[in-house]
């Protein structure tokens, strides 16, 4: 095995003291089942640790001086990967820059999962806006439709046939769907209860089903406008 | 290093970029998809009950409900429980609630009754509202959701509510229904003892079994798909199941049949009661090449067209499409039947078919049970014959 493969020695200080975090642990672990070297790396640093904890002190330490040096070290760092930058800056884009990003088929398996992650998104969006591009534009018919605002639900609903032409009401032994232009939406998922339906040529059904725990019925009525 | 295999690791390596990257799709389209935020009910949901109401509100809990917005839709989730309290002095036998997120589209709007409650004054009682609406996103600011009363019906059959949604009629067909099929149970008790009620309720179980229908509903008659569309049309007439104390009867109706669709149903009918009528509704049977009978739905008069007196002939009209289909498969209508279910008189009485008709005819093996059938049968299925015998005895 090529030396590069093994983990750190600070990845496996690291992870003698429970130090990592849970995605590199378990990587880290991964490797170690598999490699009597890095076991045998990670067997002293977990000795080194239990003897400084049986020890119960701490060598003595400068404090301060050690924050100096640290924040020091930290300038120093930050000043470094200025001078990196600007030398990258002045380089054109080419193909042994990017080599680590594109070698293998980590980018194509990184597109692939965007184009699956794009494509839900838009057949999720697409389900409602079917139904709902299609509402937005006969609510506002109706809405033209109607003799004064403040009317009453009858009146509204009779402005609003119009509202419901396209859609479609669907009774099924699963529950309520409504259907327009392509999308669909459950409105009421029976969940295993035994439940009646009834479909009224008006434009609305009804499903009927005994409460589990109180043993009343209750009657939910959904309308196609 | 000997222990450790190059191309293994690497194969490894390779897994957990795998890994990595799959894991980021996955909680990038889970963030997507569910744009989830829980409902809070003090901002989405407002519960209007007229000031004059004799149910008061107590509590409610919004439970899990939730709104998810997708493109420009916002689909509400609604598991709410509204507690109410009976201020009458009535006993409330039923309450309609009106659900509005939107009033004029599609999925807009809902309701939810609670009938065959018996709530004395004082009393409280929770009525659950399971159900989903949607309105859009970009829609004028106020609550999300609208709770409204649409009514409430008494013991002695009287009502309060705006009734937008005639509730009154439904509440009173239903505790009509009630009291027919409690009266039943009551005589079979008295008549043929707990082995004869025992008998009754494991046969109203068993009609739970029943053959239903998947139905797809349209409006304007317009056919609900295109394997319809290429099936020429034809009229097919009804036949009629005549019940002899239905105070209204059929003469003759249509439909346009396309395959699985039925479309536009008209029915004539002729009161021959002493009394005019307001409302009639009939049921629809529909039958199949093999001869299997479903309760398809019903043909209801339309709004404030009806008014039928004494003696007189009227149509029910519904512009609307019904298509029949039963695990997956269209179902072929070969026959069509309409009988009386429901008459509402102009003075608010209605009328509704006796035991003893619905036995005696092929409805007992077709029709849904009523609600306080379906009542009663779940506490004698839960709680067995005492509990029934003592809920009938309440009555």
């Amino acid at each position: 095995m090529h030396q590069s493969e093994h983990p750190s020695e600070k990845d496996l200080a690291l992870l003698a003291g429970g130090d990592t975090g849970r995605w590199r642990r378990f990587t880290l672990d991964r490797h170690v089942d598999r490699c009597s070297e890095c076991q045998a790396k990670l067997a002293e640093y977990r000795d080194l640790r239990a003897e400084l904890v049986a020890a119960d002190e701490l060598p003595g330490v400068n404090w301060s001086s050690l924050e100096a040096e640290m924040r020091a070290n930290i300038h120093v760092g930050f000043e470094a990967g200025e001078c990196v930058r600007e030398a990258r800056a002045g380089r054109s884009w080419n193909w042994p820059a990017w080599k680590p990003l594109t070698a293998g088929p980590r980018l194509a398996m990184a597109m692939a999962c965007l184009l699956v992650v794009a494509c839900a998104g838009y057949f999720l969006r697409r389900s409602v806006d079917g139904i709902f591009g299609l509402s937005q534009d006969r609510a506002q018919m109706a809405a033209r439709s109607l003799p004064t605002a403040g009317g009453s639900a009858v009146g509204v609903a009779a402005g609003g046939v119009a509202a419901g032409e396209d859609a479609v009401l669907e009774s099924s032994n699963t529950g309520l769907e409504l259907r327009s232009g392509g999308g669909s939406l459950m409105l009421l998922s029976h969940q295993g209860a035994i439940a009646h339906q009834t479909v009224s040529a008006e434009g609305e059904i009804r499903a009927r089903y005994v409460d589990g725990e109180a043993g009343t019925v209750t009657i939910n009525n959904v309308y196609l406008q | 290093m000997s222990t450790c295999n190059s191309s293994r690791a690497k194969k490894r390596s390779g897994l957990d970029s795998l890994l990595r990257i799959g894991a980021t799709g996955l909680v990038l389209a889970c963030a997507l998809a569910a744009q989830e935020t829980a409902l809070d009910q003090a901002s989405s949901v407002k519960i209007d009950l007229p000031a004059d109401s004799p149910l008061t509100l107590l509590s409610s809990s919004m439970g899990e409900s939730r709104a998810t917005s997708r493109g420009g839709a916002l689909v509400l989730d609604l598991h709410m429980g509204l507690t109410l309290r009976n201020g009458g002095t009535r006993h409330v036998r039923g309450v309609t609630l009106l659900i509005t997120a939107q009033e004029f589209a599609p999925g807009g709007k809902g309701s939810v009754a609670r009938p065959s409650i018996d709530v004395p004054p004082g009393q409280t009682f929770t009525v659950p509202v399971d159900i989903r609406l949607v309105r859009p996103v970009q829609q004028t600011a106020g609550p999300l959701v609208r709770v409204q009363l649409d009514g409430v019906l008494f013991d002695d059959l009287s009502f309060f509510g705006p009734n937008k949604l005639n509730s009154q009629r439904a509440l009173t067909f239903w505790e009509t229904e009630a009291q027919r099929d409690r009266a039943y149970y009551k005589q079979a008790l008295q008549a043929r003892g707990e082995r004869g009620l025992r008998e009754e309720m494991l046969a109203s179980m068993g009609r739970n079994d029943r053959p239903q229908l998947d139905v797809s509903l349209s409006r304007n008659g317009r056919s609900t798909g295109a394997a319809a569309a290429a099936i020429p049309d034809h009229v097919a007439q009804f036949a009629f199941l005549n019940l002899p104390g239905a105070p209204v009867q059929p003469v003759e109706g249509w439909a346009a049949i396309s395959g699985n669709e039925a479309r536009s149903p008209q029915i004539e009918i002729v009161n021959q009661s002493g009394k005019p009528v307001r409302y009639v509704e009939i049921g629809w049977l529909v039958r199949d090449k093999q001869g299997h009978e479903y309760l398809a739905g019903s043909v209801p008069a339309s709004e404030s067209a009806m008014v039928l007196p004494a003696g007189q002939h009227a149509k029910l009209l519904q512009d609307t499409a019904l298509k029949f289909s039963r695990t997956g498969r269209p179902v072929e209508i070969e026959g069509m039947t309409g009988f009386v279910s429901q008459v509402e008189f102009a003075d608010g009485h209605v009328w509704v078919p006796s035991r003893q008709e619905i036995n005696s005819s092929p409805l007992l093996r077709i029709m849904a049970p009523s609600p306080e059938e379906q009542r009663l049968a779940d506490i004698y299925a839960k709680k067995g014959l005492a509990a029934l015998i003592a809920e009938l005895n309440r009555y």
